[in-house]
């Protein structure tokens, strides 16, 4: 049920969905864990650790970011449809061809400003908890950017083969 | 500063063909801070605050937890439940209807998952039932956003991260108004189907029923009573519910396995994902129109033309509605309310009194011809042309408007369970 879009494409594309799907179970897990023992912790042993919250955020921000990276293999991000929604069929298409073209470039961009945050953060950064230099945690931003990039270019190329096709 | 009228034109331009909402306000932010010479790692400066919000962490957790109801088969527990409940009462089965969709809405937020969930099984019964077809496809497409009010859903946590107030002011002030609405329903619902046969004598005696649902009717008890008794957070409470309904559904029930886990987390963060992703790009661009004092001059110039706190909450109901069946819910939130908090105060409407009317008017929208999202949900999930779900949604909106009214114009209803 995963590779709803690209049914039987290569063997490495399911790979990786399936490297997303089992990182994105193990964050979230991670974080229901964690915030459980934070809460059962201090109200029975009167003990916390400082570093949990920070920890937790830190989990949802990555889960979030990459389920963002693989809303956009499905197609799933929100767009505002309202107009697409108007629209016939084919010129349906056709449009959302060029809606990913500009999304792939935008997150291209991002992808680079983000690698360049990143270095800065290296250059100057602190750590935030359990001495984890802030922009270790920080990576995240250009990893799921450059990937949204490539997914949305992806999308555009196998739309735009198939309707030159049809 | 880029003029108005070009960024409004490939706002349009963009969303035309499709764009993703976050690319679209990600590029306005871009040429923004761009047009006024900032160096652009700015925009991330600014979505890493996201790493600094605590209530951010409840939504991921209570989406896990709609998406492990509706997967499971809480859905058929509750009907079951409310049959056994109120089988007797004139239109019973429009009443457990609506009330198990605001039940199940209130954790799913506003992704249309109730809809999907419930449809294909209340509309059968429902038929059976020799419901009127279009007050049955109305009611189901109305009740795909309502119980949006009730604690904890999603929307209601985002408005209070925006507008910064406290999450727990909103799960309080939401109940009344998310009550009335499910009420002036299930009125009608009873108007309608005053003369139908009752409910045949359910096959389950009601005793059996309760055993089989109050465990799942418990979680909303459990989430709200451990957040306003103070021991616990938000946040934690949703941790909580997380660990109770995984325990419901794979030990009590065992209709969720294992297996099916890694798919569903795959679910809920696609959805809470592409939330977040917006949050995260209306962050910078609303920090960017805050820096250029945009709110101000808009303050200054619907000061100069509105004059009183009536015409301002007409107003707020009319654009609310307008955006509510353009927008989808989260991004109306993020984007929407920094522009207009600081005008509502002007005409001292409280922060927490305007997020529940937000809410209710974008619930409303969601339902509104001829692009609210329920209509294209339902049209797809009960496969009926959306001109007749336009019909059908009719009268179920005119009711939601004059609660709405009320709601709007009667600010105690809100705010009489704040201290």
């Amino acid at each position: 049920m995963t590779e709803t879009a690209e049914d039987g494409r290569s063997a490495p594309s399911s790979t990786l969905h399936r490297i997303e799907d089992g990182i994105l179970f193990l964050l979230m897990g991670a974080l229901v864990i964690l915030s459980c023992a934070q809460i059962l912790l201090r109200n029975w042993f009167d003990i916390s650790f400082l570093w949990v919250d920070p920890a937790t955020r830190h989990l949802v921000l990555w889960a979030s970011f990459l389920g963002a990276l693989v809303a956009s293999r499905e197609a799933q991000h929100i767009r505002i449809d309202a107009v697409l929604r108007l629209l016939k069929p084919r010129s349906q298409r056709i449009a959302t061809v060029l809606g990913d073209i500009v999304a792939a470039s935008v997150c291209a961009l991002l992808a680079y400003i983000a690698l360049r945050f990143v270095a800065d953060e290296r250059q100057y950064g602190g750590s935030v908890f359990l001495d984890i230099p802030q922009w270790c945690l920080q990576t995240v931003f250009p990893l799921v950017f450059c990937g949204m990039a490539m997914r949305f270019l992806l999308a555009a190329y196998h739309q735009a083969k198939a309707e030159i096709h049809a | 500063m880029i003029p108005p009228p070009v960024t409004t034109g490939l706002t349009v331009l963009l969303a035309c063909v499709g764009t993703p909402l976050f690319v679209i306000i990600v590029a306005l932010a871009l040429m923004s801070f761009a047009s006024d010479q900032v160096d652009l790692t700015i925009i991330f400066i600014e979505m890493y605050r996201l790493a600094d919000m605590p209530a951010l962490t409840a939504i991921p957790l209570f989406a896990l937890c709609g998406f492990l109801l509706a997967r499971s088969g809480a859905a058929n527990r509750l009907v079951a439940l409310s049959q056994a409940l109120l089988g007797w009462l004139p239109g019973g089965l429009a009443v457990m209807a609506l009330s198990i969709c605001a039940l199940l809405t209130a954790f799913t937020g506003a992704s249309g998952m109730t809809i999907v969930a419930v449809g294909g099984l209340l509309f059968p019964a429902l038929q059976q039932q020799r419901y009127p077809e279009r007050f049955s496809l109305g009611l189901l497409t109305t009740s795909g956003s309502l119980g949006l009010l009730f604690p904890p859903s999603i929307p209601l946590i985002i408005y209070a991260i925006v507008a910064k107030v406290p999450v727990d002011d909103l799960f309080r002030a939401g109940i009344a108004p998310g009550l009335l609405m499910v009420l002036c329903l299930a009125l009608y619902g009873v108007f309608v189907g005053r003369r139908l046969p009752p409910l045949p004598p359910s096959q389950v005696s009601a005793k059996v029923a309760l055993r089989e649902g109050a465990l799942e009717l418990a979680l909303p008890v459990v989430v709200i009573a451990g957040i306003y008794s103070g021991f616990i957070a938000v946040s934690e409470a949703a941790a909580l519910s997380v660990l109770y309904v995984l325990f419901v559904e794979m030990l009590v029930h065992r209709e969720i396995s294992v297996a099916q886990l890694p798919g569903i987390v795959r679910d809920t963060m696609i959805l809470v994902g592409s939330i977040f992703m917006i949050i995260a790009a209306a962050t910078a661009y609303t920090s960017y129109l805050v820096d250029t004092e945009v709110p101000l001059r808009l303050l200054e110039t619907i000061r100069g033309t509105i004059d009183s706190r009536l015409l301002f909450l007409i107003l707020l109901n009319v654009f609310l509605l307008a955006v509510g069946c353009m927008i989808d819910m989260f991004s109306a939130l993020v984007i929407v309310v920094p522009l207009i908090l600081p005008i509502a105060q002007v005409y001292e409407v409280h922060p927490v009194h305007l997020g529940i009317i937000f809410l209710a008017n974008l619930e409303i929208g969601y339902s509104t011809p001829p692009v609210g999202l329920n209509l294209f949900i339902a049209s797809a999930r009960l496969q009926r042309p959306i001109l007749e779900l336009y019909r059908a949604s009719l009268p179920f909106l005119l009711i939601l408007l004059g609660v709405l009214v009320v709601i709007t114009y009667v600010p105690q209803l809100s705010l009489f369970t704040l201290d």
